[in-house]
């Protein structure tokens, strides 16, 4: 057992190789847009979502990922759920394991209880199986503008000004934590909010708004505010806090959402002041 | 023409995965969420038998005293508990969320977390002692 040099993980007993430990009963939410009967198969499934449970057999570094990789390659391939990096950083494999959101990259069968329930994220349209409708975050992402503008040319990155575009890393401090947002909506699904509230911006998508607006070379906050000082805007939330609680990357939105209030409302009050100033 | 027929070719058909009536039983974050809003229905009553109390008061001393007889009742005694538990916990959460809101930056370091709310605790200590002090009649 050698390793890398400089690295001691090799020493680690759970990383050494992985270990058969046995099987898990995992049990899997299913759904189907049209019917199995339109597609062409003969089980008369589809239209009412269902669950299917499998004993899936799991080692040392069996993530839920594998086990429903493993499902789709031996049990049944049309199982449909997202994964892309294995690593915890694309954002596409977020789901709902023993009702609670999860990367189900980085969520290990040996961490879990013997029944294991994975469901699609909560609060979000599913499309088929695991698979959610991740188009109205996109939507919102648009709205709150996700790219630094600069004073000139408040619509765009203007490569023109790079110079002014220098930072200490003091500066860098205070967007850096929300700059780590991968997109994967685990705290859309943590938040009663967004559940109730269709319309909501939601954490992730205020979180990124603010990543920008904090950012020392960007102008772009007036142009922010219609989106984020809207009735579907900031307002909304009522910091239950769940969202920082679920984040994997502890990029804590909820954090963000609270700015993001103040930078609404000290916009309203200097809005009003100016008003009467007018006057 | 329905619209069915209208809408264009496809198999979408996304299904709504509406929030579970008791979805604030879900976890310990979320009853704790409940908790501390219903704290607000106590607090309300709370306040309406605060002012009583001075209209109570302002109406003389037969009025006052049978306030006073009001809240000897088990019931009312049950209540200020209550209510006392609810703004204890209404404190506590708050100040333990409010560095969210609070960022401070020293330097190149981020001020903790924990010392924001230490002091929180020690800004309502003070308050708390002043009251305390007033009401004593300004001596110590
Ligand atoms: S804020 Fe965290 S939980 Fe939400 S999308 Fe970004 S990385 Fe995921
Ligand atoms: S597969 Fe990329 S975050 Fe899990």
């Amino acid at each position: 057992m050698s390793g890398c040099e400089g690295c001691n993980c090799g020493s680690r007993p759970d990383a050494a190789e992985s270990r058969p430990l046995g099987t898990k009963r995992v049990t899997v939410f299913r759904y189907r847009p049209c019917s199995a009967v339109e597609q062409g198969s003969t089980e008369p499934r589809g239209g009412e979502p269902w669950y299917d449970a499998f004993e899936v057999p799991y080692d040392t570094g069996t993530s839920v990922a594998d086990a429903l990789g493993w499902i789709k390659d031996n049990r049944d391939a049309t199982l449909a759920f997202r994964v892309s990096c294995r690593m915890g950083i694309c954002g596409s494999c977020g789901l709902m394991v023993n009702g609670k959101p999860h990367l189900a990259c980085e969520t290990f069968l040996r961490d879990l209880p013997d029944e294991v329930t994975i469901a699609p994220l909560a609060n979000l349209d599913v499309e088929r199986d695991l698979i959610v409708d991740k188009e109205p975050f996109l939507a919102a992402l648009t709205e709150v503008k996700p790219w630094l503008m600069s004073a000139a040319n408040a619509d765009g990155f203007d490569t023109a000004l790079s110079e002014n575009n220098r930072q200490t890393p003091a500066q860098m401090l205070d967007y850096q934590q929300f700059a780590q947002c991968i997109n994967c909506l685990l705290c859309y699904a943590a938040c009663p909010q967004v559940g109730f509230n269709r319309p909501f911006l939601g954490p992730a998508a205020i979180t990124v708004a603010m990543r920008y607006s904090r950012d020392s070379r960007d102008h772009g906050t007036a142009q922010r505010l219609p989106a984020l000082d809207a009735e579907s805007g900031v307002w909304p939330c009522t910091f239950v806090g769940a969202c920082s609680t679920v984040c994997p990357k502890g990029v804590d939105p909820a954090a963000a959402v609270q700015l993001a209030k103040l930078v609404a409302a000290k916009a309203r009050a200097t809005g009003l002041i100016k008003r009467k100033e007018k006057r | 023409m329905s619209d069915l027929d209208q809408r264009p070719a496809s198999n979408r058909r996304p299904l709504a995965q509406p929030l579970p009536r008791t979805w604030f039983l879900g976890t310990t974050e979320y009853r704790l969420y409940a908790l501390r809003e219903a704290s607000a229905l106590f607090l309300g009553i709370f306040v309406i038998n605060v002012c009583w109390a001075v209209v109570a008061l302002s109406r003389g001393l037969e009025t006052w005293e049978r306030w006073l007889a009001f809240q000897r009742h088990p019931a009312v005694v049950v209540f200020t508990v209550i209510t006392l538990a609810m703004v204890l916990l209404q404190s506590v959460t708050w100040f333990q969320v409010s560095p969210k809101a609070i960022r401070v930056r020293l330097g190149e370091r981020q001020l903790r977390a924990s010392w924001i709310i230490a002091a929180q605790y020690a800004a309502a200590f003070v308050v708390l002692a002043l009251l305390i002090w007033r009401a004593r009649g300004g001596r110590s």
